[in-house]
């Protein structure tokens, strides 16, 4: 009976748990451990290893044996994930495939998903800005969804904390819409981007290019040397795994730093099934988990519970989590958990060509690109939508080849590469309005491989996004014109809600446990032991990347719960 | 994967000899293994051949003194040193759709017999300059010739195949050329680790990479 001990009550409860190990269960667990909890990290994905597991990470191009792409074959089976941008023969190991893991789509939602260790905080386009009090009073000012509980200035403290640690390369803009952060050396824009950061300060007020916030260590600082990470080489094969941690990653950086404490546990292979809540305690105790190869179950107990299991499937697990008190899931007693879900808007492109700056070019890869703030309805309500959008942008110097004919000619073609003009291309990044009709819920009846009820997703675009894409084809159309750019190319993608990767809410934060499920320290109203600081907590979207405040809320969420903790308060 | 397994048992058993460059296509050669592609070794063979037409190799041209000029084009490699027809066999056979597949597999087949038919001279020749001039021929054809009494295909359908198929072959040939090892450390050589970002640089003096 050697297994008794193991088995016990006792082995199996922590001070604390961690549901989930991407990009903001890295952040809780590091900020537990290092305040002395020992700390159970679940993870339903297998176990990534900074460096170890990147199989790809140091391969050649010639080196695929389909040079990047994806087999068709693979491709029809996994419609949804082939869509991703970063899906590709060198990456696919990090992405979960439609069929292993199938949900309902009540409406098209390309779902992306990275089931292990580090999650998709291995995968991400590591964008980094700061949202502003514009982000946090949108909803009191605009009247949509609920207020948030927070203004900038509550988490402005808390980014600076999180951007230290993780490395952030930006340059101080002095901007009240993006706020500046705690930076290292930022990347450089290139002439063709600058010459058009020119002309919009010079021709409009308020629009503004800066390079993007990006988290990568354009210049390690002593705390990133001591997590055994170094500088960023501009491979531009992030998605790969970053065998220097040269950007941030649970892999590189917060999981290692959690488990060098020795406080840390972390379980690979662990799906959890629900929340357990005790009637008699008026809180929750522990966790039901199912491993995922021996479809075991087990239960793991902790006084304190963060729930990082991914916007989504956070969403799932409280649903799922279902007692007496509790009949609709966990902290739902107004029945809005799964309500409010909303996106960002990524269906606008717009690319030109430019003939200035012929006698020069880029050379090397730059892990980042320009960006231009939102400048729509920010200081007043100017537009007939609501809300608006910020932007990517990016100028390459194009190269030609002639790839006409066949034989000598062709090849002579091929080994003599010509300089073409410049080619810029804008990308829209526009916030959704949360509303109550755009919904996750459970199955009734189907389930998965792990007996969890399947997720049927309920999302769409409303008039709003509409008319807030058309406004970015006119805008930069106008933009792009005014700056000599010529050959303008509008394209809608079309593409379904989901591909954008930034699904936020569902358990949204709020003022009032009638109207939101968490307080304004990421804690469920009604069951306070438990916190929730992934996507999921967001009560509206910005037009900002949301992952910095996801750590930052993380970070912040953990030290007043070991705060309350010490006073006895959870 | 099945495929990967067998390609390996495939060089085992051709030994050196399949890999020699400019070799005949003799008997030793063996087919690589497909999944869903059904191409023996002739049919094989003669992809190499269209291929190594569309990418001729130039290797040893430079060191022959009738050359009259030196552009950089001289002493490369072609499809037939890269082995691209492998290459090209392997992306068919994995990366397009089964219509796509059906129709490169049946241009293929018909590539012999329609110049047979139809052109004064058959592919392949012995010269380079004569098999350009046949796949140019083909790809730029735009009306099929009439039809011979007993053909089971019509010239149409049959042109119209063979096009299908020289487009994904020179499309993969150039991709797998310009993808290739030699390609990617001999002519545009590629960096794992390219060093810093510069954002502004005179193109005087500079190579396109």
């Amino acid at each position: 009976m050697a297994n008794f001990a193991i088995d016990s009550k006792d082995n199996r409860t922590y001070d604390a748990i961690v549901i989930g190990s991407g990009i903001s269960g890295g952040w809780a667990a590091k900020e537990l451990c290092e305040k002395g909890l020992k700390t159970l990290v679940l993870e339903r994905g297998r176990n990534v290893e900074h460096i170890k597991d990147y199989p790809t990470t140091n391969m050649m191009p010639w080196e695929f044996e389909h040079r990047g792409q994806i087999p068709e074959e693979i491709q029809q089976a996994n419609p949804v994930i082939s869509r991703c941008y970063a899906y590709h023969e060198d990456t696919q190991h990090f992405f979960v495939k439609d069929t292993e893991h199938p949900y309902v789509q009540d409406k098209p939602f390309d779902w992306i998903r990275g089931y292990q260790v580090g999650g998709k905080s291995l995968l991400w386009a590591r964008q980094v800005q700061r949202w502003s009090d514009y982000d946090f009073e949108g909803p009191a000012r605009d009247g949509f969804a609920v207020d948030w509980p927070i203004r900038y200035a509550d988490l402005a403290p808390w980014y600076s904390y999180v951007e230290k640690f993780a490395g952030i390369s930006g340059n101080k803009d002095g901007l009240d819409n993006l706020p500046d952060g705690e930076f290292l050396p930022p990347m450089d824009l290139n002439c063709v981007e600058k010459y058009f950061k020119e002309k919009l300060e010079t021709q409009y007020s308020g629009r503004n290019l800066i390079v993007a916030r990006c988290a990568h260590l354009s210049e390690p600082q002593a705390i990133h040397l001591e997590q055994g990470r170094g500088q960023c080489m501009n491979r531009n094969l992030c998605q790969r795994g970053c065998p220097f941690g040269g950007y941030f990653s649970s892999n590189s950086s917060t999981l290692p730093w959690a488990m060098k404490t020795g406080n840390m546990t972390l379980r690979p292979n662990a799906v959890v099934q629900s929340i357990i809540y005790d009637e008699g305690k008026e809180k929750a105790t522990g966790v039901q988990v199912i491993d995922a190869e021996t479809k075991e179950s087990i239960e793991f107990y902790a006084p304190l519970i963060f729930v990082n299991a991914s916007a989504l499937h956070t969403n799932t697990l409280l649903l799922n989590s279902k007692s007496n008190r509790f009949p609709e899931g966990l902290g739902n007693d107004n029945g809005l958990l799964g309500k409010y879900v909303a996106f960002h808007i990524y269906r606008g492109k717009i690319s030109a060509a430019y003939d200035g700056e012929l006698d020069n070019t880029t050379v090397g890869r730059r892990p980042t690109s320009g960006y231009i703030p939102r400048f729509r309805n920010v200081y007043k309500q100017e537009t007939d939508f609501l809300r608006g959008y910020a932007s990517g942008f990016g100028a390459r110097r194009h190269i030609e080849r002639d790839y006409d004919g066949i034989g000598q000619s062709l090849k002579d073609n091929l080994l003599n590469p010509k300089w073409g003009n410049w080619r810029v291309n804008s990308h829209m990044m526009g916030e959704t309005i949360p509303k109550e009709t755009n919904t996750v819920s459970l199955d009734p009846s189907q389930t998965d491989e792990w007996g969890m009820p399947l997720l049927k997703i309920n999302i769409d675009y409303d008039d709003n996004d509409e008319k807030m894409i058309q406004d970015f084809f006119e805008q930069f159309t106008e933009m792009y014109e005014r700056a000599g750019f010529t050959d303008i190319k509008t394209r809608d993608t079309g593409q379904a809600p989901g591909l954008d990767i930034h699904e936020m809410g569902g358990v949204r934060m709020g003022k009032d446990p009638k109207t939101s499920l968490l307080n304004k320290w990421n804690q469920l109203h009604a069951c306070p032991n438990v916190f929730v600081t992934d996507g999921s907590s967001m009560t509206s979207t910005s037009t900002q990347n949301p992952s910095l405040t996801y750590m930052a809320f993380a970070a912040r969420a953990v030290d007043y719960a070991v705060q309350e903790k010490n006073k006895l308060n959870l | 994967m099945d495929r990967r397994s067998a390609l390996k048992q495939a060089a085992l058993l051709a030994g050196g000899l399949a890999w020699l460059p400019s070799c005949d296509f003799g008997p030793q050669r063996v087919a690589v293994a497909l999944d869903n592609l059904q191409l023996d070794v002739n049919l094989q063979d003669l992809l190499a051949k269209v291929a190594a037409t569309i990418l001729p190799s130039n290797k040893g041209e430079s060191d022959e003194t009738s050359s009259s000029d030196d552009s950089p084009g001289d002493d490369s490699l072609g499809s037939e040193e890269l082995d691209l027809y492998r290459f090209i066999l392997v992306m068919v056979d994995d990366c397009i759709e089964k219509e796509d597949q059906q129709a490169f597999s049946n241009g293929l087949q018909q590539l012999v017999p329609f110049t047979k038919a139809h052109f004064e001279k058959p592919f392949p020749r012995k010269e380079q300059a004569e098999n350009e001039a046949i796949l140019t021929q083909l790809m730029e054809m735009k009306d099929a010739p009439a039809a011979k009494e007993s053909a089971e295909v019509s010239p149409a359908e049959q042109l119209k195949d063979i096009q299908a198929f020289l487009g994904i072959t020179k499309r993969y040939t150039v991709q797998g050329y310009m993808a290739s090892e030699y390609f990617m450390t001999e002519k545009f050589p590629y960096k794992l680790v390219p060093g810093p970002y510069q954002a502004c640089v005179s193109i005087e003096g500079l190579t396109i990479m």
